[in-house]
């Protein structure tokens, strides 16, 4: 299954934060991630679309008093989605072997 | 400024579905976002929502297809019956008139009952297709009323009376939303009247071929009447 870019960052996001991967949470790690926005229209709706297809798992649960008490939509990866994410990650891996600033990267490194 | 501002914030959330509203809110209020950049955040979830709803032929099929031509049609025949009426009644015209013409009373039962009949099961179909875009087929309904209601001018009759198909559409859509369902006996015997009555008027050659349209939606609610209950998908937050 192929998956676009910020689908991608949202799985990888979901299954770094493990147990504590939610909304806000995810919303967060992205921001810092790209340095870039990251609006809840976006989040919610390509949650939607990647537990449509089966690739994560959400479900809701309790609030806590920071959010004044109003309920988390947990995600959780799914096997599928793991599986997804390691394809969508090889192929930047492979298509970016040779590529320039892979190599500047490196010569920094 | 502030209470107002989270004031429309809570507006406008009351158009998500409850616990995506809950996640939404909860994550604005842990991020401790602006009362304006939260309006804008829900505001772009609604619009999304909105967009992706109108991928399927559904909201298309109800807003485009049936409430825009139909609410043209039914105009129509609201002004006919009108016509009929004030020629029955306001003008003075006795009863004994009616028996002496009883093709006119006949043709004048068929408008009324093509008019209830489908006006009732249009609005039950155009719900049950879309609920969380109804709002968009309301317009589509009554943009044509506004363009008629501006432009009607006659000199015996009111201009409400181009609405007679108002009453049972707004009937209709209460059912709905209420029973949801309607039994298949009581489908049949509606969809065969509307279409009876549409044969009757087409004999007198009162009736444009394309008002044929306004029987399909009695003989959808025979064929799917598992379909009159709105789907998760369909069904709304708050409309």
């Amino acid at each position: 299954m192929t998956l676009g870019e910020f689908e991608y960052l949202l799985i990888t996001a979901a299954a770094t934060l493990g147990e504590n991967a939610y909304g806000a949470a995810m919303r967060e790690a992205i921001m810092q991630a790209t340095g870039r926005g990251c609006s809840i229209g976006a989040l919610y709706t390509t949650l939607d679309r990647l537990e449509a297809k089966g690739l994560v798992r959400t479900w809701m649960a309790e609030g806590t008093p920071q959010r004044g008490g109003r309920s988390r939509r947990m995600v959780r990866v799914t096997a599928a989605g793991k599986a997804a994410a390691r394809s969508f990650y090889d192929t930047i891996i492979r298509i970016s072997d040779q590529a320039p600033w892979a190599q500047q990267t490196e010569d920094v490194g | 400024m502030t209470n107002i501002g989270w004031r429309l914030v809570d507006a406008l959330a009351l158009q998500l579905a409850p616990a995506e509203r809950e996640a939404v809110l909860g994550d604005l209020i842990e991020t401790q976002t602006s009362a304006g950049r939260s309006i804008c955040e829900i505001g772009g979830l609604l619009v999304r929502r909105q967009l992706h709803l109108w991928k399927r032929f559904e909201p298309w099929l109800a807003a485009a297809g049936l409430a825009f031509p139909c609410s043209l049609m039914l105009m129509g025949f609201s002004f006919a019956i009108s016509s009929e009426l004030r020629d029955h009644f306001v003008r003075g015209t006795s009863l004994n008139h009616s028996l002496a013409a009883p093709a006119e009373a006949v043709t004048a039962l068929s408008q009324i009952f093509v008019l209830l009949i489908c006006s009732w099961t249009i609005s039950i179909t155009v719900d049950s297709l879309s609920r969380r875009t109804f709002v968009v087929s309301a317009v589509c309904c009554f943009l044509p009323c506004l363009f008629c209601l501006l432009r009607f001018h006659h000199q015996s009759l009111s201009r409400l009376c181009l609405f007679l198909f108002l009453p049972p559409a707004i009937a209709g859509i209460r059912f709905s939303r209420r029973t949801g369902a309607i039994k298949r006996r009581w489908a049949v015997t509606l969809a065969i009247a509307a279409t009876i009555s549409l044969a009757v008027l087409a004999a007198c050659g009162n009736v444009w071929i394309l008002n044929w349209v306004l029987v399909g939606p009695a003989w959808y609610l025979v064929v799917r009447p598992g379909g009159v209950k709105p789907t998760p998908e369909n069904e709304g937050a708050i409309l």
